[in-house]
């Protein structure tokens, strides 16, 4: 499967839509209370945002949170002052400072406080313990890379000059097997579109969708080994605009698991079986396919090597 | 680009001064090139110095002409001071400057923004709307422009009907832009062509670095007053800002600015606030090819049989028009013209260059075609530049002609001296007569007469 | 002939006057109907009649509601639910390069704008069916030539077709049928097999009996269609009736990319046409770059990161393949996710209509952020709602989702129903 390929500009215009992960549940389970709070990434992301807008004046970004109750759009540095209703992103040409709707505070508390509000919530959901039965404790990430494509592709549409598009995920729970199709999906439409996606795992484990997802569309995917530096990993490799990218050097990938995960059990084989109807991977033969119902007439499980059937003539 | 030459021509520690402000700090970020600004945040929170061979690995092998203009500029700007290091470049280890970087980080952990004023209520009912803000910078600044276009008009007549303050026609003179003509009053000069064709982020510097440079032979503070420009430059756009709380320095920035169009002031009842329009925005903007905000949009459409229709009722884009395209017709809100040789032969004589006009063509072109590739015809483009060229078929120098040499050795012999010397420009072995450039006419005088005594 | 005899200059002036008049005629009518192809555009669709003006006497914004309903009207037309797919197919591109291709009526010859559509379609398939294979058959000079045989890789179809395109002779639709038919026997018995023929020729020049070819592709499950670009023939209608393939026709150019491109969706299957199994596959994992080792597939020593088979351990440098040693099919999991959006389709939207509840309504698009029409000074439009999880959502996204993402944002953005496709 070829590394997929960006598109070169000569200038360092970027609209960035980060998908910033929320969900308590990681931050208390893998113990990264003590070392790294929310709190001090809340505050490291508005350094790395302030940042990336001071590099251009017509940088653009988008953040939205994922979380285990839904995602949700927390700062568009394109929104005018008249409010969401104007459909058309206005070029910013003006002041760093995003253009907030309270006066002139700066990005910086704007973005604390929904960020808190956004947190402040989802912690409390998660001491509530939710609304009888298990707690939700995955993250809607494929939601968010979804609404993330879609903002781009309505960037795209708008008043050129446009800035090249590219993503970034801040990612710390594992995969969530029931999001495979619909995250794969995403990462398809980004691969058309020639949107990379730049991945920074905080969890301290990987996460093969979205290693996948960096390799196929041509993203820097990296798990820094101390997350509560994150700021620094943050400023050295996706604040990396698409023209820098020609000439610096980044982080050299690992091998990427490209492996598929049986339906059956959710474990990742190397050698399976897959339904000719409707192509789900499983670990072991059986008679008949648990997606979709089809009885298999083949009564043997290998077919010899190198030995292709032939059509019987009847 | 002037920004930057500005700045690296003041001496290290007025610089160290200008770097106090955050807001020339980060005006100075964005205007970096790319790869200067990754390695500026990259050693932002880093107090130790890197050591010179770790940051060249930061560049992949290829682009090292990059990386090593990159750290030219930062050491040129003082961004970038070289710590320790022993033997020259070799083990030179970098780190930001102190000042630089405290300030940067300040600014960017959102603690500052730009200051907020109320707005007194006796103003508060005629606050301008951004439209009408974006007018007056039009009115303003084109006003400048267009005493300039129309004081290189034949005749020097005054069709404007606004002349701008003595203090901004000192600038211009300052600038070269403009000389005393024959008869005693005031014509544009080869340089002021040039500027009329500038793209609006050269053309707001060079106004800006006179107007500092003027400050500064007044004997005030040019580094003051830098900083409140690039302090402009970041404020928010449409926002009153009180005159109270400037210094008198300052007010008088204001004042003098308000004149050309980068501040609107407003005065009522005893209070008066000024609102920065978008050109000043432009003082801190990066640089990128086609990003700083033009006041009109673009208007012209070249098409590839050498016509040029500029929708366009501003008498300035008339008049820069005028100086390389022959107009045909004036209608109510179109131009027509053609890009003839002559009047391309006129504008050349006038100082402006073949690239200039092809890059002002560019810059406004009119919305519908810029999605053209090319947006200006590669014909008109390309026959523009060879009648440029045709006018540099002749190269001229200044030179002497030797002839009559009595015999072909002598001849051969102050030839090859002529040669050496690095003068010859042309022989005739057969006739005995050679052209040698004129700045070494005494020495091949004096090998001639050594010559004819031994 | 004149009554004043016979004209010694030639001939007569009447027949002459005649001919001019006809000649004449004829360039007048060509004329006419040139000029009027370009009117018809504007006298038919009478598109002045739908400028508004507000009060002021200015132009007001087009209302694109019903160019909006319009669009959507072809995507709702679709078959949504979830069927069953030929997703493993074998395909093999009949392509007509007599002398008909070279006619002239599609700009700047049939043959060109077919080997440019077929290139597009090409793509197209490989990235609608990634497990699928694909050859092409040229039919020219009265016989069919395999030009490609059936592979999985787009680049080696598109060079092949591209060297040699040229039209002669005549076309012969058994003789293709035959030889597709030849090329489709040894593939496996899960494999669905399909014959695609772009023909533009009106006749069809066999040495045996046609029929007798139709009916073999039949009995071997081969499902032939055929898209035409001159007039409808029988033989080719009897053939996509008898096969279960579709025959259409194309009248421009713009139809004939859309009916090409038609066939590159997996078409629904039935049970009979290719018994469901279960096939060996394997997922081998990437390693790093600057592991050295030999390539089976080029037989030579490779430095940068490849794949290994799980079964056999040879090194394989693209995917998907078959290894070279042990002939197993090896992918990786992107490549089958590629095609899981057929299988599991997003269900299409509903306009909201404006009588429904009177809750409040969003004011912006969930996925994008954009303004939607039904608020006070918002834009023109039509205002789409999922029905699965209630969010509103802008035309444009609707088209995006449905599209090329296939996935509706809201859906993911809650906890998993009863209906939702397996993870």
């Amino acid at each position: 499967m070829a590394q997929g390929t960006v598109p070169s500009r000569t200038d360092d215009v970027s609209l960035m839509v980060i998908t910033l992960e929320i969900n308590p549940y990681i931050w208390d389970k893998h113990g990264m209370g003590a070392a790294f709070s929310i709190q001090a990434m809340v505050e490291q992301m508005i350094i790395f945002v302030n940042s990336y807008l001071l590099l251009h004046h017509q940088n653009q970004v988008a953040i939205i949170t994922a979380g285990t109750e839904g995602c949700a759009y927390i700062f568009d540095s394109a929104a005018s002052k008249q409010g969401p209703s104007n459909a058309q992103p206005a070029a910013t040409n003006g002041s760093a400072n995003g253009v907030s709707e309270e006066g002139e505070r700066g990005i910086g508390s704007i973005l604390a406080s929904r960020i808190q509000r956004v947190v402040s919530e989802a912690e409390q959901k998660w001491k509530d313990g939710g609304s009888g039965g298990e707690p939700n404790r995955t993250t809607y990430l494929s939601g968010a890379l979804s609404m993330a494509l879609c903002y781009v592709q309505r960037c795209l549409r708008g008043p050129k000059p446009q800035p090249q598009p590219r993503m970034l995920c801040i990612h710390g729970s594992p995969d969530a097997p029931q999001q495979y199709i619909a995250t794969m999906n995403a990462m398809f439409s980004a691969q058309k579109l020639q949107v990379p996606i730049d991945v920074c795992m905080i969890g301290g484990q990987d996460s093969a969708f979205l290693q996948q997802a960096a390799h196929l569309t041509g993203g820097l995917y990296q798990k820094p080994p101390r997350p509560e530096a994150l700021l620094q990993y943050l400023l050295m490799v996706p604040a990396m605009d698409l023209h820098s990218r020609q000439f610096l050097l980044a982080p050299r990938p690992a091998g990427v698991d490209f492996r598929a995960s049986c339906f059956c059990h959710k474990k990742t084989i190397d050698l399976g079986f897959v339904c000719s109807v409707c192509l789900s991977i499983f670990c072991q033969f059986s008679r008949e396919c648990s997606t979709c119902g089809a009885v298999y007439t083949m009564a043997r499980p290998t077919p010899a090597a190198g030995a292709k059937r032939k059509e019987p003539e009847a | 680009m002037d920004f930057i030459r500005y700045l690296s021509e003041l001496p290290p520690v007025k610089l160290d001064r200008l770097y106090e402000s955050h807001f020339t700090c980060q005006a100075v970020l964005r205007s970096l090139p790319p790869i200067a600004k990754q390695y500026v945040l990259r050693l932002l929170f880093i107090e130790q110095p890197i050591a010179g061979e770790t940051m060249r690995g930061w560049a992949k092998p290829e682009a090292l002409g990059k990386h090593n203009a990159a750290m030219e500029r930062l050491d040129q700007l003082r961004v970038l001071l070289e710590t320790g290091g022993k033997s020259g470049k070799k083990d030179a280890s970098y780190r930001l400057n102190p000042v630089f970087q405290q300030q940067l980080q300040r600014a960017l952990s959102g603690a500052i923004g730009p200051p907020k004023d109320p707005l007194p209520p006796a103003l508060a009912s005629h606050k301008p709307s951004p439209a009408d803000l974006n007018a007056y910078a039009l009115k303003q600044w084109e006003s400048l422009l267009l005493f300039l276009a129309n004081a290189g008009a034949p005749g020097g007549e005054r069709r404007g009907d606004q002349e701008p303050s003595k203090m901004i026609k000192g600038l211009l003179r300052r600038a070269g832009l403009m000389g005393t003509s024959d008869e005693g009053g005031v014509r544009i000069s080869d340089e002021g062509f040039r500027f009329l064709l500038m793209d609006l982020y050269k053309q707001l510097w060079v106004v800006v670095r006179e107007y500092v440079a003027e400050i500064e032979d007044q004997g005030l503070d040019g580094a003051q007053v830098t900083c409140f420009l690039m302090e402009l430059g970041f404020y928010p756009l449409g926002e009153p800002h009180g005159v109270n709380r400037l210094s008198s320095l300052q007010k008088r920035v204001v004042e003098d600015l308000a004149s050309v169009g980068l501040v609107y002031i407003q005065k009522a009842g005893g209070q008066s606030c000024f609102y920065p329009t978008r050109l000043a925005s432009n003082l801190s903007a990066s640089l990128s090819e086609s990003s700083t905000w033009q006041p009109a949009e673009g208007f012209i459409i070249v098409e590839t049989n050498f016509r040029t229709y500029g929708y366009t009722t501003s008498p300035l884009q008339i008049a820069i028009l005028r100086l390389f395209t022959r107009i045909e017709y004036v209608l109510p809100n179109l131009v027509v013209g053609t890009i003839t040789r002559e009047s391309v032969n006129t504008a050349f004589s006038n100082g402006i260059t073949a690239d200039q006009i092809v890059a002002y063509l560019q810059q406004h072109a009119a919305p519908q075609i810029r999605q053209r590739v090319p947006v200006v015809p590669e014909t008109v483009a390309d026959q523009v530049r060879l009648w440029e060229r045709d006018r540099n078929r002749v190269q001229q120098s200044r030179a002497v002609l030797y002839e009559e040499f009595p015999s072909q050795e002598r001849f051969a012999a102050v030839v090859d001296y002529a040669r050496q010397v690095g003068a010859l420009l042309w022989q005739n072995p057969i006739e005995r007569r050679f052209v040698a450039s004129d700045g070494r006419h005494d020495d091949i005088r004096a090998f001639i007469r050594n010559q004819s005594r031994t | 002939m004149s009554p004043a005899g016979p004209h010694p200059q030639g001939p007569p002036a009447d027949a002459l006057l005649q001919d001019a008049e006809e000649d004449g005629d004829l360039e007048a009518e060509e004329a006419g109907r040139d000029a009027r192809a370009w009117e018809r555009e504007y006298a038919d669709e009478r598109s002045w009649e739908m400028l508004q003006e507000d009060d002021a006497g200015l132009l007001r914004a087009l209302d694109v509601t019903a160019q909006q309903r319009e669009r959507r009207r072809r995507h709702l037309a679709a078959p949504a639910a979830r069927i069953r797919r030929g997703m493993i197919r074998y395909l093999v591109l009949v392509v007509d390069l007599s002398r008909a291709a070279a006619e002239v009526d599609f700009h700047p010859s049939r043959m060109a704008v077919v080997a440019a559509l077929v290139e597009v379609f090409i793509r197209e398939f490989f990235d609608q069916n990634p497990l699928s294979h694909l050859g092409i058959i040229a039919l020219r000079a009265g016989v069919a030539q395999r030009l490609t045989e059936l592979s999985g890789s787009p680049q080696s179809h598109i060079t092949a077709l591209k060297a040699s395109l040229g039209a002669d002779g005549e076309a012969s639709l058994q003789n293709g049928l035959d030889l597709a038919r030849a090329a489709l026997a040894p593939i496996p018995a899960y494999g669905h097999r399909e014959v695609v023929v772009v023909s533009s020729a009106l006749t069809t020049c066999d040495p045996g009996d046609i029929h007798a070819a139709i009916a073999a592709c039949k009995k071997h499950r081969i499902r032939c269609s055929v898209v035409g670009l001159a007039a409808e023939v029988y033989i080719c209608a009897t053939l996509a009736r008898l096969t279960g393939g579709t025959y259409t026709i194309a009248t421009s150019e713009g139809h004939l990319r859309d009916l090409l491109l038609e066939h590159a969706p997996p078409p629904p299957a039935l049970q009979q046409d290719a018994p469901a199994s279960l096939i060996r596959m394997g997922f081998p994992q990437r390693q790093p770059d600057g592991a050295a080792s030999i390539c089976a597939c080029h037989a030579d020593l490779r430095l940068d990161g490849a794949y290994v088979c799980p079964r056999c351990k040879a090194r394989v440098c693209e995917l998907p393949t078959e290894c070279h040693v042990c002939s197993i099919t090896l992918m990786s999991s992107p490549h089958l996710a590629r095609s899981y959006h057929h299988l599991f389709p997003v269900p299409p939207y509903d306009e909201w209509q404006a009588s429904s509840s009177s809750a409040a309504l969003p004011a912006t698009c969930f996925a994008c952020q954009a303004g939607l029409p039904g608020v006070a000074g918002g834009a023109t439009g039509v205002r789409l709602v999922c029905p699965r999880c209630a969010r509103h959502f802008c035309f444009d996204c609707d088209a995006i989702v449905h599209e090329s993402l296939h996935n509706c944002p809201g859906c993911e953005c809650r906890p998993a129903a009863p209906d939702d496709p397996p993870g």
